[in-house]
C-alpha cells in the first residue's frame, strides 16, 4: 500500500474499482476472491422491479457508474453528540479510514478495531460470525457490502463482562460511498450497548451496509441506528442476529435521512428462552421513500418476539413495511408480537403495511395488528383549546404517536436525541 | 372595556340544521351562571361554539370575552384570550404524558415564568385537593382513563391554567358522589384565592346537584337552541322538584 495521496480515485462500481478499493485499503476482513464471488453475485441476483404507482422510486436509475468507491477521505465532520455522556468506545470510520478510541478504565477485554485487524488478530472468533449470520445469497446490495468492504467494525465482548456505558460506532461518508459493516459477537451473560450512525455526506451518495450479530447465552445485546444520511443518499441496510438460549437482543432503528432507505432486518430465536426486541421509527417528508423488512424465525420453542413499527409520512413521501414472523414447528410455547402503526399526514403520501405471521407449531402465543390513519380532528381540537396552535397542537399527537415505539429507545439521552429529530418531520399539510 | 363573557343573538348551525337560534346570556367575573335544560336543547351546541370547534357554523350574533370577540378566531387564541371548556367527552392523547400536556398548556395560555419547583408544588397541591393519585402525571393524557379520572383531569387542567371564563360541560356527568365533591371543592378551593376569585364560570348541567357544590348566582334554562327562562337558584330546586316539563308547559302556554 502506498500514501492514500498518490491513490487513484475509483468511480463506479466494476472490477476496476475493485480492484482500486483493495490497493486503498488492503485486502482487509475479506480477500479478492471472496470479493470478486460477492459482486458476481450482485450481478446474478435480479434487478429491483420497477416502479409503479405504488412505488414511485426507480433504483433502475441509480447510476451504478458514479458511485465513488475510493476517496481521499474529506475533513473531519461534526456529528451531534448524543447526551452529554461520553462513549465507553467510539469507532469512527471516515470514508474507508478507521479511528478507535476508548475511554480511560474501560476492560481491556472487550475488543473493538477494524474488520481487517480482527480477522488477522482473532481469526477464530472473525469467522465464527462475519458472513454466517446474514443470507447474502439472497441479497443483491448486500453483496456490495462484503464486494467494495473497508474499515468494518469488530465489537468482541468475551463471556461475562458487562459495560454501563454505549460504544458508539459511526460510519461517515465525506467524498466516497459508505459501505459499513459491523460484526458483533457478545458472550454468554455480557451485556453492551451499541450505538450505530450512519452520516453520509452530499458527495458520499450512496451506502450500503451489513450488521451481523450473535448473542451468546444470557448475553444482553442493545443495538441501536440513528441513520441521518444526506437527503438525496440512497442507503441499503441489512442486519441480522442470531440469539441464544436465554439471550435478549433489542433493536432500535430511527431513520431521518436517505432518498431511499431499505432496511431488512433479520432474527433467529435460536435456543430456549431467546429473545429479541425491535423498535422501528421513521418519518418520511419530500419524496423519501422507506422500504422496511423485518422477519423474525422462532426456531425453537420458549422465544419471544416482539416488534413496534411506528411511521409517519407526510408530502408525497411513500414507504412500505413487510413484517414476518415465521414460528417453526417445534417452536411450541413460543410468544410473537408484531405492532405496526402508520401515520399519514397529507392527501399525497402512502404508506403500505403488510404483516404477516407464519405458524407452523401449536400452542403459541401470536398478536399482530396494523393501523394506518391521520391526525384525529377531535385530538388536535381538544389540544387547540389548550391553547396549543394548530402547528403545535399537531406535533406533539403526532410525536406522541410515535413515543411508544421510542420508549424502547436506551436511555434517555438517545430518546430524547429520536424526539428532537423527529420533532422537524412531523408536520401535517 | 365590556366586562365579563357576552353571547348576544348567536346562531350556530351543524351540519346544515340550526341549533342555536338566538342565545344571549353573560356571565360575569367571579360569578357563577348555570345552563340547564333537557337533553338534546343545544347547551354542549354552546359550549363547542364558544370555544371554536370548526363543525360549528357560526350563522349570526356574537361572543365576546372582556370585549374581545370571539367569533372568527382559531380554539387557541380563546383559550389565549382566557376561554377554558371542560370537555364532557375528553379525547385522549396517547404518548403525551398529563404533566407535560399541562405544563406546556399552561405555558401556552399564561406565559408567565413559572419555575419547575413552584410548578411541582402546585400539581401537587391540586392532585390533593381532586384526590388525584400523583401517578397520574405520568400517564398518558385521558388514555385509558376512567370516566370520573378524565372529569378530574378537566378539573385539573382548569386548576393550573386558571382561565378568566371556564365552561364546565356536564362535569357532573357520571361522577359518583365522592368524585362530585372532589370537583366542587376544587372549583370551590380556586374561588377563595386570590388568583382564581375572577374566573366565571358557566355550569352546563342536566342535573342541579352539582349546583349544590358550586353555588349558581343565576340560572338559564335551554330549550330546543333557545333561553327560555332565567332565575335565580330557586330555579335548580323547581327543576328538581317538577322537571322540565312543567317548564315547556310554561313556555308553550306563553306563547300560545
Amino acid at each position: 500500500m502506498g500514501s492514500l495521496s498518490t491513490m487513484p480515485e475509483a468511480l463506479g462500481l466494476g472490477a476496476d474499482s475493485l480492484d482500486a478499493v483493495i490497493e486503498r485499503y488492503g485486502e482487509g476482513a475479506f480477500t479478492r476472491t471472496e470479493r470478486t464471488a460477492a459482486f458476481d453475485r450482485f450481478h446474478e441476483l435480479p434487478a429491483p422491479p420497477k416502479p409503479s404507482r405504488n412505488w414511485k422510486h426507480d433504483l433502475s436509475r441509480l447510476d451504478l457508474a458514479n458511485i465513488v468507491v475510493a476517496r481521499d477521505p474529506g475533513a473531519a465532520v461534526d456529528f451531534r453528540a448524543i447526551g452529554a455522556n461520553e462513549p465507553a468506545i467510539c469507532f469512527v470510520q471516515t470514508d474507508g479510514v478507521v479511528a478507535v478510541t476508548r475511554a480511560p478504565g474501560i476492560d481491556e477485554r472487550i475488543r473493538v478495531c477494524s474488520l481487517g485487524e480482527a480477522k488477522s488478530d482473532h481469526p477464530d472468533l472473525f469467522a465464527q460470525v462475519t458472513g454466517r449470520v446474514h443470507a447474502f445469497d439472497r441479497d443483491k446490495f448486500a453483496t456490495l457490502a462484503q464486494a467494495f468492504q473497508s474499515g468494518g467494525a469488530f465489537v468482541y465482548v468475551p463471556e461475562g463482562v458487562s459495560l454501563d456505558r454505549p460504544i458508539e460506532i459511526a460510519y461517515v461518508g465525506t467524498r466516497c460511498a459508505i459501505f459499513p459493516y459491523t460484526v458483533v459477537l457478545v458472550g454468554a451473560g455480557s451485556r453492551v450497548s451499541i450505538v450505530e450512525r450512519l452520516v453520509a455526506k452530499a458527495d458520499a451518495g450512496f451506502t450500503s451496509g451489513i450488521t451481523e450479530v450473535v448473542a451468546e447465552p444470557n448475553a444482553d445485546v442493545t443495538y441501536t441506528v440513528l441513520q441521518e444520511n444526506d437527503a438525496h443518499a440512497t442507503t441499503f441496510n441489512a442486519r441480522s442476529a442470531i440469539v441464544r438460549a436465554n439471550a435478549v437482543v433489542r433493536f432500535a432503528f430511527a431513520d431521518f435521512g436517505s432518498a431511499l432507505t431499505t432496511n431488512k432486518l433479520s432474527v433467529k430465536l435460536v435456543e430456549r428462552g431467546a429473545r429479541i426486541e425491535s423498535a422501528q421509527v421513521f418519518s418520511a417528508t419530500g419524496n423519501q421513500h422507506y422500504d422496511l423488512t423485518s422477519q423474525v424465525e422462532h426456531v425453537v420453542g420458549d422465544t419471544t418476539s416482539d416488534t413496534v413499527v411506528k411511521s409517519a409520512a407526510t408530502d408525497e413521501a411513500q414507504a412500505r413495511y413487510l413484517g414476518n414472523i415465521r414460528i417453526d414447528k417445534a417452536a411450541h410455547g413460543s410468544q410473537a408480537s408484531l405492532r405496526d402503526d402508520v401515520l399519514l399526514l397529507s392527501k399525497g403520501a402512502r404508506v403500505d403495511s403488510i404483516p404477516a405471521l407464519e405458524i407452523a407449531a401449536n400452542d403459541v402465543q401470536a398478536f399482530h395488528g396494523a393501523t394506518v390513519g391521520a391526525l384525529d380532528d377531535e385530538h388536535v381540537f381538544y389540544a387547540m383549546s389548550r391553547g396549543f396552535s394548530r402547528e403545535e397542537a399537531e406535533r406533539m399527537i403526532a410525536l406522541g404517536f410515535f413515543e411508544p415505539a421510542i420508549a424502547r429507545f436506551a436511555g434517555n439521552d438517545l430518546r430524547t436525541y429520536v424526539r428532537e429529530a423527529l420533532a422537524t418531520t412531523v408536520q401535517a399539510k | 372595556m365590556e366586562s365579563g363573557l357576552r353571547v348576544s343573538d348567536l346562531r350556530v348551525r351543524v351540519a346544515n340544521t340550526d341549533i342555536l337560534k338566538g342565545i344571549d346570556l353573560r356571565v360575569e367575573p367571579g360569578k357563577v351562571a348555570a345552563l340547564m335544560g333537557p337533553n338534546g336543547s343545544g347547551k354542549s351546541t354552546l359550549a363547542f361554539a364558544l370555544t371554536g370547534h370548526p363543525n360549528y357554523e357560526i350563522t349570526g350574533g356574537s361572543a365576546t370575552l372582556d370585549g374581545e370577540e370571539l367569533i372568527g378566531l382559531a380554539p387557541d387564541k380563546r383559550a389565549k384570550a382566557g376561554l377554558f371548556l371542560s370537555f364532557q367527552y375528553p379525547a385522549a392523547i396517547p404518548g403525551v404524558s398529563v404533566a407535560n400536556f399541562i405544563r406546556s398548556a399552561r405555558q401556552a395560555v399564561n406565559p408567565t415564568d413559572l419555575p419547575p419547583a413552584k410548578f411541582r408544588k402546585m400539581i401537587f397541591e391540586k392532585l390533593e385537593t381532586l384526590d388525584m393519585d400523583p401517578a397520574f402525571l405520568s400517564r398518558y393524557v385521558n388514555d385509558g382513563f376512567s370516566g370520573g379520572e378524565k372529569k378530574r383531569l378537566e378539573m385539573l387542567q382548569l386548576a393550573i391554567i386558571n382561565p378568566k371564563y371556564a365552561i364546565l360541560d356536564e362535569t357532573d356527568s357520571g361522577l359518583d358522589v365522592d368524585a362530585l365533591r372532589a370537583v366542587g371543592d376544587s372549583v370551590n378551593a380556586m374561588r377563595a384565592t386570590d388568583e382564581g376569585k375572577q374566573t366565571g364560570y358557566l355550569i352546563i348541567t342536566h342535573y342541579p346537584r352539582i349546583l349544590a357544590h358550586i353555588p349558581a348566582d343565576v340560572i338559564h334554562i335551554m330549550m330546543d337552541g333557545r333561553i327560555v327562562k332565567t332565575g335565580g337558584p330557586e330555579l335548580a330546586n323547581q327543576i328538581e322538584r317538577e322537571g322540565y316539563d312543567r317548564i315547556r308547559e310554561e313556555v308553550a302556554g306563553g306563547v300560545a
